[in-house]
């Protein structure tokens, strides 16, 4: 039989590795605190062995789950170089991405001018303009991610607090939505209302996809409510805000972290399709799908102008999602069971 | 069961109705007949004048939204805005071709997907199942769109280098199909690579369910109570485990593909297979507000259907699912 997790399980450690599917092993940890407290200093733990136990918090124990996940460590990893290259960008790339010579039209890759990714039609450095591309896509990917979280983390919040008629306005709201296929709803949006900016894009996608976040800080936050220790803030006289943001919220922080990171992989895989088919980022702004989209027309004998943009996005979009595996074994070990 | 079929019905009938309230209002909120009119080029005032009037587009929204719902209705959608032309066939050829497409492809995918996710759940850690995950994880990250190209770029080289052609990359209707059995092989090169491309996401999804529900199902008591009693593995797996194992997956499989015929979006715009997705994004490019709401609704409607027949099904294969 398969344990549900019930609230407070979902922050403690399993003793049990249930589904490492990857490689990924839980460690053997006590379970400490259910709120991720860490222990307290007057409290001595070691009588029982004698030797000494350290006390660590709930975030100590996530982070060592975390690390021993080898996959989600290298894909960390490879995020964080994929992330300072995108930010220094203009020292990175040898070229500017509107930058154009006409003596080197649509060369394969070559080491002669250092053009790694080959040129374009109009002569212009394609590994530079993946680099911008990659710029633009991490970034509608974290400000995506970013607002989503925040607007789904308080309607969530707010919905599974106090239930009743709010909840069910805003769950009558998500049902509505779903009733039109996410992309489709997507793609007359941004046809209509925004085409072009990065920042419009992110936005729109934000809209969108802050709904997955909200049903998600729902479900813990309905749970958590019964909790002994949202009855003793109560009776404390703590107010409902002080409540929801400083005792509910640090206990649904894992399911939050988790479906956050695999907002951003969704976020670049859709932003991309997007720009691919015309409604997203627009030029001259390079962006993934966008390059794949243009490389498309001489793609069948430059191969490398659909090739590169596309390997890029996967193996970011891959990362992502293995950084998402890791994080979720390492905050949430009793989901695994399920995923 | 025959009073909680209908109650679920009016049900789907309300949610088509908010949801066409919504599509209406949603798309005047962005757009309008007018304004599409206004950037047309080569167009009378006159002209417009007269769009005006045949189509009510001077009243107020909730009288258009009227006539809007009657046109749907009884009218099969009604008419582009310009030249009146009706919006139902272009629709229906293109939900043929996009139901062609879809229903290969999921039954493939599901067929291949149940099959890889019983293997993994049955031999947990093995290195079935380490490949298995790993490359549904990579299936999941591939853009669909991209994959797509890759493929054709594949193709067309391979035709242009040993001039063979194994599948059309392009246009599902360009060379005349011909009859019998020439036309069951043109419709196998055209719609080869479609095909691949939404098993290939179809797939990823569904092994990785399958495989966590059968896992689930085969650590059940039951299971256990069942072995227990001396039944043979194979009587273990099938009847009792595998048959269960399969009713969540149902949902899943019923709303993708309520979704699905709504349109490959992506998959049928590279292919330029004339299917509902293509459909949709070229009256989106044109700017014409009702040709997108008809598909619109006749996806609303496809999702609708899709979502009943799910949760009728649930309760028809889990007994433990009450309805009434």
């Amino acid at each position: 039989m398969i344990e549900r997790p019930s609230p407070d399980d979902l922050m403690r450690s399993t003793t049990q590795d249930r589904g490492g599917a990857l490689g990924a092993t839980a460690p053997l940890v006590p379970a400490v605190g259910a709120t991720g407290a860490t222990v307290a200093p007057d409290l001595d733990l070691s009588y029982q062995s004698g030797v000494e136990v350290k006390a660590r918090s709930q975030w100590a124990y996530a982070r060592m789950r975390f690390f021993r996940h080898r996959l989600a460590v290298a894909s960390l990893i490879i995020l964080i170089v994929a992330g300072l290259v995108a930010i220094f960008a203009n020292t990175v790339a040898r070229y500017g991405y509107d930058e154009q010579d006409y003596t080197v039209i649509l060369q394969g890759p070559t080491l002669s001018g250092w053009h790694l990714f080959g040129t374009d039609e109009l002569g212009r450095d394609y590994l530079s303009r993946v680099i911008f591309g990659l710029r633009t896509s991490l970034w509608v990917a974290f400000f995506v991610a970013g607002v989503a979280t925040v607007l789904g983390t308080i309607v969530g919040a707010i919905s599974g607090y106090y239930g009743g008629k709010i909840d069910n306005l805003l769950m009558r709201f998500v049902d509505l939505l779903l009733v039109v296929p996410f992309l489709v709803i997507l793609l007359v949006l941004s046809a209509y209302l925004g085409q072009g900016k990065p920042f419009r894009v992110g936005l729109i996608l934000a809209f969108l996809l802050w709904v997955n976040l909200a049903r998600v800080v729902r479900g813990t936050f309905l749970s958590l409510r019964e909790k002994e220790f949202v009855e003793a803030a109560k009776a404390a006289g703590a107010g409902d805000l002080r409540i929801m943001f400083r005792h509910m919220l640090p206990s649904s922080m894992g399911p939050i972290v988790v479906t956050m990171t695999l907002l951003i992989a969704a976020a670049i895989l859709i932003e991309a399709a997007l720009s691919f088919l015309g409604f997203g980022v627009q030029p001259p702004t390079p962006a993934l799908g966008k390059l794949i989209a243009d490389g498309q027309v001489s793609g069948f004998s430059a191969w490398w102008l659909v090739t590169f943009p596309g390997v890029v996005i996967v193996v970011i979009a891959l990362a992502v999602n293995f950084v998402g595996d890791g994080l979720r074994d390492a905050l949430d070990p009793q989901q695994r069971v399920r995923a | 069961m025959l009073t909680y079929v209908i109650r679920r019905l009016l049900f789907s009938i309300v949610v088509l109705f908010a949801a066409s309230v919504l599509v209406f209002w949603g798309m005047s909120l962005v757009t309008s007949p007018i304004g599409f009119l206004r950037m047309q080029p080569n167009i009378s005032e006159q002209t417009i004048h007269n769009i005006e009037k045949r189509k009510h587009l001077d009243r107020p929204i909730y009288v258009r939204y009227g006539y809007w719902m009657k046109d749907v209705v009884t009218n099969k959608f009604g008419t582009e805005t310009i030249n009146d032309t009706p919006i139902f066939p272009d629709l229906k050829r293109a939900m043929g071709h996009t139901l062609q497409l879809v229903v290969v492809a999921e039954l493939l995918a599901i067929l291949l997907a149940v099959g890889i996710g019983v293997y993994s759940a049955l031999r947990q850690y093995s290195v079935f199942d380490y490949t298995a995950t790993t490359a549904s994880f990579v299936g999941l990250a591939i853009p669909v769109f991209w994959l797509a190209l890759m493929l054709q770029v594949l193709f067309v080289n391979i035709y242009l280098w040993f001039h063979v052609r194994i599948f059309y990359v392009a246009n599902l209707s360009a060379v005349d199909p011909g009859t019998g059995l020439h036309f069951a092989l043109d419709r196998a090169q055209h719609l080869g690579l479609p095909i691949l491309v939404l098993m290939v996401a179809s797939i990823a999804q569904y092994s990785r369910f399958m495989r966590a529900s059968m896992l689930e199902v085969v650590n059940a008591d039951y299971v256990r109570t069942a072995r227990a009693k001396g039944l043979d593995e194979r009587r273990v797996t099938m009847k009792h485990a595998f048959r269960n194992a399969l009713i969540p997956l149902v949902t899943l499989v019923a709303l993708n593909f309520g979704a699905l015929l709504g349109g490959a979006v992506v998959t049928e715009t590279v292919f330029a297979l004339d299917g509902m997705g293509l459909y949709f994004i070229t009256k989106l490019n044109a700017g014409d507000p009702y040709p997108v709401m008809a598909f619109l609704m006749v996806t609303a409607v496809f999702v609708i259907i899709f979502n009943l027949l799910a949760d009728l099904a649930y309760g028809f294969l889990d007994p433990r699912v009450r309805l009434d």
